[in-house]
């Protein structure tokens, strides 16, 4: 377990997760409208709520990308990324299981249909930044004990 | 002491992002050429006419035009339509509405050939999932690239076509 909290690896994780916040965002924050039918077809929020949400998400992933690389804000970042990679999973899963047949939406339009492999994707990285979390929250523990004697 | 600092370091640190996400969202929707309503109204269908539909006339091609149900029927007893199923091949083979080709919209591009040869004025009804999928848009607006005039939207889709118990076609 102690490889698991190696600084290196850390590092490593954050900018994996990072990139891939980044890279999703992108093109969801060029395009709105083509994401806000992505989510559409997912079936799951109600109509008023579609476009916002297609504003909202692209710039939250955007901004959680930057902060996971440059180390801003570390702990807000990776429990937001995390609750995002959670709520894609079961998005997923669900529309998977009620038999949908949609475009993915996960990069961007027409980025690939709607697989298992985009679900186990989203749980790895979710189990990535959960680690983060764990890993800042105990730096600020140490850091703290330093202060207090 | 230092679990309730932590814990309120990193709620303003969420609430931090999230608002830092709203604000930059909102501005730059704003002045973003893109830009889209921030909340979207129900889209308004226009359902097509037995005459137009029945008879040669070109469809609108600004606007998706929707057939029902029982249009689909009857289209089907005429026989005289190129019925599309743009779903993906997997779901297709699982069970159609009979006479449909498949051209799944996410493969399209592999599908340019044989559509070349396809009549420009040939009567089209394309559908998907239901109405909330957007493969059979998606796919008219290709077709209407293509300059294919008569395309017309089955919305209802295949959840409505089975609902009613209608009969599919099962790919062997």
């Amino acid at each position: 377990m102690k490889i698991l909290s190696n600084k290196y690896l850390l590092f490593v994780f954050r900018l994996a997760v990072g990139f891939v916040l980044i890279i999703a965002a992108i093109p969801k924050i060029a395009d709105p409208s083509s994401f806000a039918k992505s989510i559409e077809a997912y079936q799951l929020i109600p109509t008023i709520l579609i476009n916002l949400t297609a504003l909202l998400i692209p710039w939250a992933e955007l901004l959680i990308g930057i902060f996971l690389i440059v180390g801003v804000m570390l702990r807000g970042s990776a429990i937001l990324s995390a609750s995002l990679f959670a709520a894609f999973s079961i998005i997923i899963a669900v529309s998977l299981l009620r038999g949908l047949t949609i475009d993915c939406g996960c990069f961007g339009p027409n980025s690939s249909p709607l697989s298992w492999m985009r679900f186990w994707e989203d749980i790895g990285l979710m189990l990535f930044t959960i680690l983060i979390y764990h890993t800042s929250k105990n730096k600020l523990k140490y850091d703290q004990k330093n202060l207090s004697s | 002491m230092f679990g309730s600092l932590k814990n309120k370091s990193t709620l303003s640190e969420i609430l931090s992002i999230v608002l830092f996400s709203v604000v930059i969202a909102l501005v730059y929707n704003y002045f973003s050429g893109k830009g889209i309503p921030l909340f979207k109204t129900s889209e308004k269908l226009k359902v097509a006419s037995d005459s137009v539909l029945f008879s040669h006339i070109y469809s609108d091609t600004a606007t998706n035009v929707i057939v029902t149900t029982d249009q689909m029927k009857q289209i089907l007893k005429t026989g005289n339509a190129l019925i599309i199923d743009a779903r993906n091949s997997e779901t297709y083979i699982k069970g159609h509405i009979p006479t449909a080709i498949n051209i799944p919209f996410l493969d399209v591009f592999n599908y340019v050939e044989t559509l070349q040869s396809v009549p420009r004025d040939t009567l089209i009804i394309i559908y998907c999932e239901g109405i909330h999928c957007e493969l059979s848009k998606n796919l008219s607006q290709f077709l209407k690239g293509m300059n294919f005039t008569r395309i017309f939207l089955y919305h209802d889709g295949i959840e409505v076509w089975n609902a009613q118990n209608l009969p599919l076609e099962v790919k062997q």
